[in-house]
């Protein structure tokens, strides 16, 4: 890692709804090297989309960033203004949604819908900014793109309403790319191609990529590195070959046993292993480790103090106290 | 489907639609009591001679089926026949009055659609804040004030004790402008009526606007929307309200005949020479070709509004016309 595309310290984000306050983002620390992929996973309310949209400052109302520093390209986006941020977001750092089907404005033709971004960051004129979307068009490998240009949303497949998507996102060479489960709306088949489609575009244009999902397959394909969080937490983060052949926190093992092996003979054991137990309420955490609820190795002192993040090989971190040595 | 075609489909539909009217709105009239003999005799009374006569001029003394097919052969060669009353053909009458209607119309729906689609769109920004409160009121009030009240109320504002505007007619009669004097006068006493109908058209066109908005904003693609940079007003603007107009055009369409009901309610009060006064009295004198012309020419009305309303739809939305 030589340079950073983005360093984020000790963020917090908070929901102040009517019953309480949701705690989404507790305290998390993350740095994605330049070009570098970072696959973020976790159960489905961990925080996931709540990080990412802290990162683009496009949290709803009743969200507020507590606290922490989001460092990019020698700015604090947490304390960036909304024009400041405007100039950020398609720009400089882009996002690429999880449905397709609805990420695209249904009433515009899907040319002029890359074409604005470059109009707006680029200060391109209509006819460059539509030439130039339809050479991106043919990048992320949607057939006769000149003609796709014309297009309405509801004329293009899923797989290749993301196409348009991923165009967009790429369109001013941002340094950072947030794709949010990209491929979880789409078949296995379309999934596969979407990916590899990312990495190589992601690796030709340098850009850094967080890639959110919860599907441990689409990391250990995709991600150079894998910080896995849990209820508002990175409870442990590591290289990708490190965490797949030694993953530390109980959590992580449980997520790992949790992904059906397609390697197995058809005899062998495919059962799902779910982890027990529920995700806590972010509302009332318990005391001590977060994930004390649900996990095997629970002992004394998980109960009195929160275990902080360790780093126990290069690389390698975890928030456990089973590894706080 | 090209525009075109989906056109063309549409005004075949009108056909039947209009041959089922012409149908119904004969079979009402004549089904209602009163019969234009009476109104012509009046109080007085005549001999039984005489109303016979007269029934016979009319064709009244024929069977109703005979006078229907009759009425339906002459409808079909672009003849509505003569009013009872005046003797004047029915369609000159109506084409007559048409305009200052159309006028009237067209100016308060524009002005409707024009302020309940900007208050709409201004209280969805922030829901639940103070501006939309105070805009959700005026919508809920302009829901509920009858426009004859209404309109009675502006006449005694801004008509009489401001003196702002004139109280009746279209035009002012005594000073006969004309050219370019004549356009500001008929501006001038338009304004009463229009804004009277306005207001009271406005809250439906808000209501739906602001929850349409509402509905529209939380889609994912405007979130994308907001990801690319995109100013708030643009991501309103450009990518929410043509997505949260849908609806909207929708409810419009079907409000055309609710439209053309208030319009005669203004007209009266304002002393409008529009159709709707015309069927007033076309009402009170039971002169049944003239009312059959009128609501055959509403009906025609209502079809076209509604094939425009259409078009306007399948050029908003773009997954129509291919369907
Ligand atoms: N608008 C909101 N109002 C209140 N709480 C919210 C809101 N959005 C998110 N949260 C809370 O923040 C937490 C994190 O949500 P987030 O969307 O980041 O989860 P995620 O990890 O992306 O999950 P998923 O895999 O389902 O997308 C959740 O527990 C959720 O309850
Ligand atoms: S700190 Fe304790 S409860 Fe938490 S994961 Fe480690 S062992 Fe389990
Ligand atoms: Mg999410």
């Amino acid at each position: 890692m030589t340079s950073l595309a983005i360093d984020i310290r000790g963020l917090r984000t908070e929901f102040h709804t009517h019953v309480g306050i949701v705690k989404s983002v507790r305290g998390v620390d993350m740095r994605i090297g330049a070009g570098e992929i970072l696959g973020l996973v976790g159960e489905s309310g961990s925080g996931k989309s709540v990080t990412a949209h802290s990162i683009m400052r496009l949290l709803p109302s009743i969200a507020r960033i507590m606290d922490g520093a989001i460092l990019f390209e020698g700015k604090d986006l947490v304390a960036s203004t909304e024009k400041e941020m405007r100039e950020i977001r398609g720009n400089r750092i882009s996002m690429i949604f999880q449905e397709p089907m609805t990420s695209l404005n249904p009433v515009l033709r899907v040319g002029p819908q890359v074409a604005e971004v470059l109009r707006l960051h680029r200060g391109m004129a209509r006819k460059e900014a539509l030439a130039f979307a339809a050479e991106l068009f043919s990048r992320v490998g949607i057939p006769d793109a000149a003609r796709r240009l014309e297009a309405y949303p509801h004329e293009m497949s899923g797989g290749m309403r993301q196409r348009v998507m991923i165009a967009m996102a790429l369109a001013c060479s941002p340094k950072l790319i947030i794709a949010d489960e990209p491929t979880t709306a789409l078949d296995v088949t379309i999934q596969a191609q979407i990916l590899e489609l990312l990495r190589d575009l992601v690796a030709n244009a340098d850009a850094a990529l967080l890639l959110i999902t919860h599907d441990l397959g689409v990391v250990s394909e995709t991600a150079d590195r894998v910080a896995v969080m849990y209820a508002g937490q990175i409870v442990e983060m590591a290289p990708v070959e490190r965490f797949f052949s030694t993953p530390l926190h109980p959590y992580s093992i449980g997520l790992m046993r949790s992904v059906p092996r397609l390697d197995e003979d058809e005899q062998g054991d495919r059962t799902l292993y779910a982890i027990g137990g529920t995700v806590p309420n972010l509302m009332n955490l318990p005391r001590g480790c977060a994930f004390q609820s649900r996990c095997a190795h629970v002992h004394e002192r998980c109960r009195i103090e929160e275990p902080a993040m360790r780093p126990v090989a290069d690389g390698h971190e975890v928030r456990c106290w089973l590894h706080d040595s | 489907m090209s525009l075109i075609l989906y056109l063309l489909k549409r005004l075949l539909y009108t056909l039947p639609l209009m041959a089922g009217a012409i149908a119904i709105i004969f079979f009402l009239i004549h089904a209602a009591p009163g019969d234009p003999v009476d109104y012509l005799i009046g109080e007085a009374g005549a001999s039984q001679e005489v109303v016979d006569r007269l029934r016979a001029q009319m064709g009244l003394d024929r069977p109703v089926i005979v006078q229907f097919g009759i009425y339906a052969f002459e409808v079909l060669a672009g003849n509505l026949g003569y009013s009872v009353v005046s003797g004047a053909p029915v369609l000159t009458l109506i084409l007559e009055r048409f305009p200052a209607t159309l006028l009237l119309m067209a100016t308060q729906y524009t002005l409707a659609a024009i302020i309940g689609i900007t208050l709409g769109v201004v209280s969805a920004r922030r829901p639940n804040s103070a501006t939309d409160n105070v805009i959700t009121f005026f919508s809920l009030a302009s829901f509920a004030i009858p426009v004859f009240w209404l309109g009675q109320m502006m006449i005694l504002i801004f008509g009489y004790y401001l003196d702002w505007f004139p109280i009746q007619g279209m035009t002012n009669l005594r000073k006969g402008y004309t050219g370019f004097a004549y356009v500001l006068d008929v501006a001038y006493h338009l304004t009463l009526p229009a804004l009277t109908l306005a207001i009271y058209n406005v809250g439906l066109v808000l209501r739906l606007t602001r929850s349409s908005v509402i509905q529209v904003t939380g889609q994912d693609y405007i979130k994308v929307a907001r990801a690319k940079g995109l100013s708030e007003r643009t991501v309103l603007f450009k990518h929410a309200l043509r997505n949260a107009l849908l609806p909207v055009v929708t409810v419009i369409g079907v409000e055309i005949p609710g439209l053309i009901a208030g319009a005669v309610l203004a007209e009266t009060v304002f002393g409008w020479p529009g159709l709707g006064r015309l069927t007033l009295d076309a009402i009170n004198a039971r002169d049944y070709p003239l009312l059959m012309g009128m609501f055959l020419f509403i009906c025609l009305f209502v079809i076209l509004a509604n094939l425009v309303v259409d078009l306007l739809y399948a050029a908003l939305d773009p997954r129509i016309r291919y369907s």
